[in-house]
This record gives C-alpha cells, structure tokens and sequence, in this order.
C-alpha cells in the first residue's frame, strides 16, 4: 500500500487533496494521479481535488479531465470529484457554492483549514524560539496555566528538539513544575524587548493606506471586515486591547489591526482589497496605516471568540504587538497591567 | 421639469453658500412625463426667448429650423439668459415606454421656429422620485443618474462631447462614467452606509422601468466602467479624472491613483454586489 501524499486527508469516507493555484496541465495530472492512486488502495473512500485559486482556463480543465477520464478505469475516475475554490476567504460557503451539503462542506472545510495551518506551520517565517515565546506570553496573560511540552509542540507546530531548545533558552523567566509541565513565572520584559525588535526587523505584518479624500474610519473598516469575517481572522490592536480591558483609551486610533492564520496567510493582498478596494500595499515604515495585517504562523491562534457568531479577538501577544507598532508604548504597558492585576476581565475562564 | 446632470449633483450635495462653488456650464431639464414634455417644453421655451433668451451661440445648431427641416437637422433647445455667456440651459424630454433606442429626437413647434427635444432611453431612471427642492424644483436622485450613466456605456465609446471641458475635447464616456464615480464618491462623502442601498435601489428601478431588460443589464451592468479601469484604457480614465477635478470634484483634489481607487471601490462595492442580485 503507498503512502499517503503530505497534503492529502480524509474526512469521514471522503478523502480530500488540496492543489494551490494550479497554473499548468501538470499541477492538475499530479493532483489526480496521487489522489487516484491512493483510491486505488481505499476502495472505500471517495476523492475530492480541490483546485484552490485555480489559473487554468475552464476549457484546459475540462480537456484535462477528460483526458484522464479515459485513462483512468471508469469506476476509478468515477470515484473522483474535482471543486474549484476561487481566492477567497470563507472556504465553507466556497465548498457548499460547489455543491457540497452543508455537514459535507463543513467537514471538508475544517480539514482543508487543518492542512494549511500544518503547512503554514512548517514554512513559518517566524523561529521557534519566537513562537514558543508567543505561545508562553499568551497562556500566561490568558491564564492558562502550565503547559507540557507536548501542548507547546502541538500550538506551535515545531518538533520536540526546536520547543525544548527554545524552553531551554526562556530557562530564567520559567517556572518547570514537577510534573514537568511549565509555565512563565512573570512577564519577561526583557525578552518580550528582544522579541518586538525582532519582530520589527522581520517585517512581517502588512500595512496598506488609502488616499487621504477615501479615508475611512477604522470602524468602517471593521464593519467591512465583520462582513467577510471567517475562523481564520481576528480583531487586533486597539479595538481587542479595549475587549481585554474595557478601561483601555481608545484616543488616537487611526487604523484597525488584524490577525490572519491558515489559507488566509496566502492571499493577504486580496484580503485588504476585500474589505476596502481602495488600499494600496505600503512599506513597513510607512507612517499612518489604514490597515495592518498580521500574519499568525502558530498552528493554535489562542484568538478569543467574540459575542457574536464567527467574530474573533486577536490573542494578547498579537494585540501588544500592534500596540507598539502604532507607537502606544503607554498603552501597552497599561494593557501588560491590566492582564497582570486580573482587570482584563474577558480572559478565557476569567 | 426635473433638474439632471451636474447642477442636481451640486444641489444635492454642495451647500448653495459653499466656499468653493461647483462649475458646470449647463443646467439640464429633464421634461417629465413624456406625454406632456412636448407642451412643458413648447411653453418654455417660447417664454424664455420672449423674454429675451437667445439661441446659444456658435457656427452650428444656432438658429430655430423651419417645418420643412429635417428632424435630424434641428438645434436641440440650448438657451442662454439675457447678458450671459457663461452657462446655459437645456430642454430634455423623458423617454416614451416604447422608445428602443438609446437616444431619440422629436420635434418642437414653437412660435419662434423649430427645435428638437432629445430624449435619452435610460433617462427614464431619472424620473423616478425625484427630490424636492427649497427652490420648489425638483432634482434627479444621484443613483438613478449614475445608474443612468452606466447603462449607457456598456462599454467604452469614441464619440466626443460637442463642447470643450476645461478646455479639452473629452469621450462622452469618459465624461459619463466620470460622473459616476463623482456622485458615489460625494454621496460616500456624506454617509458611507448610505451608498450601501444603491445596488438594491438600483435593480428596483430596472426592475419596474424595464421589466423586460432588466436581467440581462443587471448582470453585465458597470462594463464600460470595468474598462475604464483597466490599463489598456488609461487615457480614458485620465479623461474622466480630468472632468471630474474641473467639475464636480474640483473641491477635492482627487489624485489619479486616488481616482482610480475610488473606481475600484465603485467596482467592489456597487457594481459587484448589482450582478450578484441575478445570480
């Protein structure tokens, strides 16, 4: 029996094969030859391609399948469905537009979102140092308790060797219980310097402005976001400092921040575009943002549902982020405050 | 009479004591309903040229025609006040329900000569609740006039305006589509949420103007504008920009890069959500 292909996973007796903007014959054949083979192997099971972001013309596609339809045994090729997604943020109205049921379309939907984080996990710009760093702020702000390190593992996507060196190098700021879970004995302020400039360095957040007369307010903003919102978004910056801490001042705020996690973190530019068509990319530097995108690479977000359905809260570490990127170092040690003394009253469990 | 065009535009949304007054050189008047545009339009004109307004000026199109003139050789009915040079104003008729065709002339006996009234097809748009006005007359709504201009220009064209703007030879489409993204932009300016109705607004008005149409525009609607932004056409868009910041936008001092990501908005935001009503 072969081995499973990397991308491929099956929900219930669907097996289901992702392909990333297909743009040539080639990326379609490989896709179908791998998910036929593994049928062969699971008579049982049905296959599902899905063309994410497809560039081939309806006319190639179409050649193509019916090339490999006549390859293919009839029964086999039977057993084979092909879904194009477009570019776009909610994958489970994408799949029920494509005709799946609604149950089908959710499960598919999770598992799609469960490969790319994995797969997001294992491109991360971003080192493992740093996410377990990340990871550690936020059980600790969020009052999570200790962690074993297999859970570390797990929310972050790395290995067991990278996790237990990056503990090894927080060694001063943790607390290792006997159990051999662990967990942060402060908030290491030191560190978290270390971190912001190397988060600075790397540039990884996305800003985008807007022509001055098209200006619109950060809740604007919001109220557009909200439209199109899906698991893998969350409100950052100033507007989730103000959910942490209902006390938090909200004077000044000019942009909105938010954090992206899984297929998203493919198709940022699109995002903007979706929820104000009129922003334009800037350079890191740039000084009054509209937008503020933030890529999350960890394989758990920790973002905090919101009140209302599919509305998320960016998690603390994101939040602060975006905070000293907007220059509110104030605000930020306040909201540090507000966690340390149990203010921020909205933490999970608390 | 309903006022259509650029001045409607400026009273719905410019304070009449605003610092920087808006130019526009014609005032258009939209006769309305067909069946009576003819009489409205006999009576006004005959009693503003009795009262001294005269034919506007030029080498064509200047003097009343006679019975035996051809339709298609009549002046339309362009007036200018006594002592004015600046401005004037034309006569519009509404379109008949069976008119076809985009645009259409029908003959005006006066007393003083003859004239045609034109009537565009989709001016039919701009009837429809009209808004009233302090002076008493009433206005066009800015979405049926941008809907209007849409329709019109399914895609780009090449006829030219009779007239110079600002003192270039511009597309009648890119004037048009032009217009359309200054009324979204002045109306976003003034409520943002507001703008949201236009797409619905929008295929009510096909809907109960041209049931037997409607579908098919509604799906293919803003292709013209859809041109207008993309780079193989940049010199119309830089027309359009070029009437909108000597027009309408001159208060604004809108960008070309700020206009064409207004024109994106407009695509995204109106345009978009329009065709997905059909699907």
């Amino acid at each position: 029996m072969r081995n499973s292909p990397s991308n491929l996973a099956t929900w219930q007796e669907l097996a289901v094969l992702p392909v990333l903007k297909p743009h040539a014959a080639r990326d379609l054949r490989a896709g179908l030859m791998e998910l036929a083979a593994w049928l062969a192997d699971h008579p049982e099971q049905r296959g599902l391609l899905v063309l994410l972001g497809n560039r081939l013309s309806t006319q190639r596609l179409e050649e193509e399948l019916f090339s490999a339809g006549k390859v293919m045994r009839p029964s086999l090729f039977a057993r084979i469905q092909v879904l194009e997604l477009p570019d776009q943020c909610s994958l489970q109205a994408a799949l029920e537009q494509a005709g799946l049921a609604r149950e089908e379309a959710m499960g598919v939907g999770e598992v799609l979102r469960k490969l790319f984080t994995r797969k997001s996990a294992g491109r991360s710009p971003r080192s493992a140092h740093d996410l377990v760093f990340e990871h550690l702020v936020n059980g600790y702000l969020l009052r999570l308790g200790p962690m074993t390190t297999e859970s570390i593992m797990s929310a972050t996507g790395f290995s067991y060797p990278p996790v237990a060196e990056a503990l090894g190098k927080m060694a001063v700021s943790i607390q290792r219980h006997s159990d051999r879970r662990v967990e942060l004995k402060h908030f290491p302020r030191q560190e978290w310097s270390r971190y912001v400039s190397v988060y600075e360095r790397g540039q990884f957040c996305r800003k985008f402005t807007v022509a001055p007369e098209l200006a619109r307010s950060p809740e604007s903003l919001l109220r557009r976001m909200q439209k199109i919102m899906t698991a893998e978004m969350a409100v950052s910056g100033t507007h989730a400092a103000q959910y942490y801490d209902s006390g938090f001042d909200l004077v000044g705020s000019s942009r909105l921040d938010i954090c992206i996690s899984g297929s998203l973190l493919e198709a940022i530019p699109q995002l903007a575009r979706q929820i104000d068509s009129a922003l334009e990319p800037a350079p890191s530097n740039v000084g009054n943002p509209a937008l503020v995108i933030w890529p999350v690479h960890r394989a758990e977000t920790l973002f905090q549902a919101g009140s209302e359905p599919r509305f998320c809260w960016a998690d603390p570490v994101s939040c602060l982020l975006a905070l000293h990127d907007a220059r509110l170092e104030a605000q930020v040690a306040e909201l540090i405050q507000a966690f340390e003394q149990g203010r921020a009253a909205k933490l999970s469990g608390g | 009479m309903i006022i259509i065009g650029s001045l409607a535009a400026a009273v719905r949304f410019f304070p009449s004591d605003d610092a920087e007054p808006v130019r526009t050189k014609d005032i258009d008047c939209l006769l309305s309903p067909h069946l009576r545009a003819q009489g409205a339009g006999r009576r006004t004109a005959e009693a503003l040229l009795a009262q001294g307004w005269q034919m506007r000026p030029g080498p064509d199109w200047s003097r009343p025609g006679q019975a035996e003139t051809p339709i298609d050789q009549l002046p339309v009915v362009r007036l200018v006040p006594p002592g004015e040079d600046q401005w004037f104003l034309e006569l519009l008729s509404s379109p008949d329900q069976r008119q076809m065709t985009g645009r259409q002339f029908h003959r005006l006996e006066t007393e003083f000569g003859h004239f045609a009234l034109c009537s565009f097809r989709f001016l039919a748009l701009a009837e429809l609740d009209p808004l009233a006005t302090e002076s008493g007359l009433k206005i066009a709504r800015p979405e049926m006039m941008a809907l209007a201009n849409l329709l019109h220009h399914p895609q780009l064209g090449t006829e030219t305006m009779s007239g110079l703007i600002a003192g270039r030879r511009i597309r009648r489409s890119s004037k048009d589509l032009g217009r359309v993204l200054a009324l979204a932009f002045l109306a976003s300016q003034e409520n943002e949420q507001l703008i949201e109705s236009w797409p619905e607004r929008w295929v009510d008005a096909l809907r109960s103007t041209f049931p037997e149409e409607c579908e098919s525009w509604i799906t293919s609607i803003g292709g013209g504008l859809e041109q207008l932004l993309q780079g193989a056409h940049a010199e119309d868009l830089e027309e359009a920009h070029h009437t909108c910041v000597t027009g309408l936008l001159a208060g604004h001092r809108l960008s070309l890069p700020a206009f064409q990501a207004l024109g994106r908005r407009v695509m995204n935001e109106l345009i978009e959500p329009t065709r997905r009503q059909i699907r």
